[in-house]
């Protein structure tokens, strides 16, 4: 558990790119296997996709696969892809660089987390595998349906879920302990809190989140195994299933929604937080600007960790529960919306008068708000519990979490890696083929979600595999439908170009040099580019500013690194009557 | 911005230690706080039964008790390692003596699946004992130091207070959960955790 011996620089293929200690090749191999994984739940969206936009046109689409893609889909894309790319991707490749640091502080325990992890990935796909196929009992795993016959998958399919679950809670234990502890113990020196870049305390507050919201989890998973495994009836209320009485009786299933959601709803920030880091840092390094109020994003983003334990009930309403407990919930969840304001405020005011460079990391980034401010509007509705009530069950939520906490961490990541990927490999990404994705996902992202917001609130219900003899739907609905389903699979198609040129790129891309967005950040700063062993060479790097001193008046470059020791930039203590 | 806050060229790879444990300590009790307020909501159901103490979990705490003393005393002396040994081997008592317990209760009748109030005793303890094994496996590697070290005269003290430091956490959980189980009635409990 101890630090491990520094010079443990790996000689062969294997230490080198399998069982790597490195921080750098464990980010790499997380974000590899979260993008495959990702790509199998892409794929189910649109098989679903096809099924309600041309019912019954697909004979293998029964309603049972159509149950299992959704569950499917969506646990893979919360859990395994965004948790897994921002954590353990994004995390484990910029923490010890953007700190200072030459490795995490608990290498073999980092090497140990992508291993369970990989695992909990295997264990899930497994259930591809097994008879009855994998879970349909939808994302959210609600018992008692969850574990009963009569839903796809609720012989081998749920058990290996929650199997999954359990291990990949392990795993992300394992990297949080890292990434929070090499961040308050590994910090180079001049690196104080208060200079970390906004991406490293996106990723710190939700790596905490996730320590503490994933607990919960993890006791529902086990006590569900319990349930389904052993007898018990923790969430098992007396049921009559198919005609016979069970030997369940008096579980309380409400007692599992409140511990999925006590997760859940932080999980929603556990994506968010990285994502809000990382286009902080995208728009002020491409808008070759300093980030507005600094201070107060770093603020929002604890306060948006804080409050986000306190609002998971506004995710029950329509499980009924006592006024007064609404009321509060309700009042809470409104709350979320001044931090989050502030850092929307924030990025604009960024690019107010900045010197855009519409790049493609940058694009992104601005997609990234827009797409958020979108989703994160409709939040207001549900939140309020007397119109969440007629909207809970319709469309309108399908397009509002897909918005908020799909789309825009999605945005965020792919700004990220054509940001960072210089850094991993030595060379840019293709331009043309970068812009070409950008368009297609962002408009494609508009064309599928946007109609679906009329859709709910025509009382369209979510869940549903057909909407035969519904009378009040009318047939404009299913065009309309037919129209999303086009789009998604546009869009699906076109993330191709990205992994094309994610791969090709890898080997064919142009040279980037050390730092070709002129960034301020240490990352940017190693002696090679990428990095070797160790990060920084024979000595660490000193910290004399924060990361954001572009265009600073008086310098002859337009950015002034961390490293450097200029007098200049905003640290300075200025004449305070030059204007 | 105080320059005295931040790190030299390496971290200081105790305090790195010291301070992921706590991390680790604190995620712990989030865990077992989340399954006792899940206790404290289901027991306020009809069909919650109060459970027989079985006799040896007193014996049990004893050794836990013990194994937490030896731990401590040996990281207060770095070079002895037979407080060390005698700290596992309580460890090891302790998690016989649950096992024990289980059967006991067994025979009376209370199974796993019998009524929720023995359903929650088998998921603590069994919850717990996974965490006082995940203990025994770091003593063992700390054993494992110790041997290695001998021969070149390391101090194997901080890895023994971190141990050391574990095993009271574990005390500490196990005393809640003693107390949750047998000692505090529902209505309580519930009153404390807010459950209905």
């Amino acid at each position: 558990m101890a630090y491990p011996e520094q010079d443990h620089a790996p000689h062969s293929f294997w230490t080198r790119y399998v069982w790597s200690q490195d921080h750098k090749v464990i980010a790499v191999q997380y974000t590899i296997t979260a993008i495959a994984v990702g790509l199998v739940a892409l794929v189910l969206s649109n098989l679903m996709r096809l099924q309600i936009g041309f019912p019954g046109r697909f004979a293998f689409i029964d309603a049972n696969h159509y149950y299992q893609f959704v569950t499917m889909h969506g646990m893979i894309m919360v859990i395994y892809l965004l948790t897994a790319l921002f954590l353990g991707g994004f995390g484990n490749y910029l923490i010890p660089l953007m700190v200072g640091a030459r490795d995490m502080v608990f290498p073999f325990l980092n090497m140990l987390s992508y291993w369970m992890y990989l695992l909990a990935v295997l264990v899930l796909m497994g259930s591809f595998f097994v008879p009855g196929g994998p879970t349909g009992a939808g994302w959210t795993l609600y018992p008692p349906q969850a574990i009963l016959p009569g839903t796809p998958g609720s012989g081998g399919g749920i058990v290996l879920m929650l199997v999954s679950l359990a291990i990949f809670i392990v795993a992300a234990t394992m990297g949080g302990l890292n990434y929070v502890t090499t961040v308050l113990q590994a910090r180079t020196r001049g690196m104080t809190l208060m200079r970390l870049p906004l991406t490293v305390w996106g990723i710190l507050v939700a790596t905490i989140m996730a320590l503490l919201a994933f607990p919960a989890l993890f006791v529902s998973a086990v006590m569900m195994l319990f349930d389904r495994l052993l007898g018990t009836s923790f969430f098992m209320p007396a049921v009559v299933s198919m005609g016979q009485a069970l030997a369940y009786k008096g579980g309380s299933p409400i007692l599992f929604q409140h511990l999925f959601w006590f997760f859940g709803h932080p999980e929603v920030y556990i994506v968010a937080l990285p994502a809000f880091g990382i286009v902080s840092d995208l728009i002020s390094t491409h808008a070759r600007k300093n980030i507005f109020g600094y201070r107060m994003m770093v603020w929002a983003i604890v306060i948006i960790g804080v409050l986000s334990f306190v609002v998971w009930a506004h995710h029950m309403y329509v499980s009924g529960m006592n006024p007064w407990f609404g009321f509060f919930f309700a009042t809470t969840t409104l709350i979320i919306a001044v931090p989050t304001a502030i850092k929307v405020y924030n990025w604009l005011l960024t690019l107010w008068r900045g010197d855009i460079h519409l790049t493609v990391p940058m694009l992104f980034a601005i997609g990234f708000v827009s797409t958020f401010v979108i989703g994160g509007l409709t939040g207001l509705f549900l939140g309020n519990v007397s119109t969440d009530m007629p909207l809970s069950n319709t469309y309108f939520v399908v397009a509002h979490f897909h918005m908020v906490m799909g789309v825009s961490p999605i945005l965020a990541i792919f700004g990220g890696i054509y940001h960072w990927y210089p850094k991993v490999t030595g060379r840019l990404m293709n331009d043309t083929l970068g812009k070409l994705h950008f368009w297609v996902t962002f408009v494609g992202s508009y064309a599928i979600y946007f109609p679906m917001h009329y859709l709910g609130i025509l009382g369209m219900p979510r869940r549903y595999y057909a909407y035969d003899n519904y009378a009040f739907i009318p047939p404009s609905a299913q065009q309309l439908n037919a129209f999303i389903t086009v789009a998604a699979l546009i869009v699906g198609t076109f993330q191709l170009v990205f992994l094309y040129n994610l791969a090709r790129s890898a080997f064919n891309g142009l040279p980037s040099g050390p730092n070709p967005w002129g960034s301020a950040s240490l990352e940017w700063q190693t002696p090679e580019n990428p990095p070797g062993h160790g990060n920084w060479g024979s000595a660490l790097p000193e910290v004399h500013r924060w990361p954001y001193d572009y265009s600073v008046p008086g310098t002859s470059t337009d950015f002034l690194p961390q490293t450097s020791t200029s007098p200049l930039g905003c640290e300075a203590k200025p004449d305070r009557t030059a204007p | 911005m105080n320059d005295a806050t931040t790190r030299t060229d390496r971290p200081d790879p105790d305090a790195a230690a010291r301070l992921g444990l706590w991390v680790l300590l604190a995620v712990i009790t989030v865990l077992f706080l989340q399954f006792i307020q899940a206790y404290a909501v289901r027991s306020g159901s009809a069909d919650w039964l109060r459970l027989p103490e079985p006799a040896l979990l007193r014996w049990n705490t004893l050794a836990l008790l013990l194994a937490s003393v030896a731990l401590q005393s040996a990281a207060m002396r770095p070079h002895g390692t037979i407080p060390l040994w005698f700290g596992g081997l309580f460890g090891c008592a302790f998690l016989v003596g649950q096992l024990l317990a289980w059967q006991q209760l067994r025979s009376l009748g209370f199974g796993v699946a019998g009524n929720p109030a023995s359903s929650f005793f088998y998921l603590l303890t069994g919850m717990h004992g996974a965490h006082v094994l995940g203990g025994l496996l770091a003593w063992g590697l700390l054993m494992v130091r110790v041997r290695v070290r001998a021969r070149h005269g390391a101090d194997i003290a901080p890895g023994a207070r971190l141990c050391a430091r574990y095993w009271h956490f574990l005390l500490l959980v196990w005393l809640l959960l003693y107390g949750v189980l047998f000692l505090i009635p529902p209505a309580t409990l519930q009153v404390i955790c807010g459950g209905s």
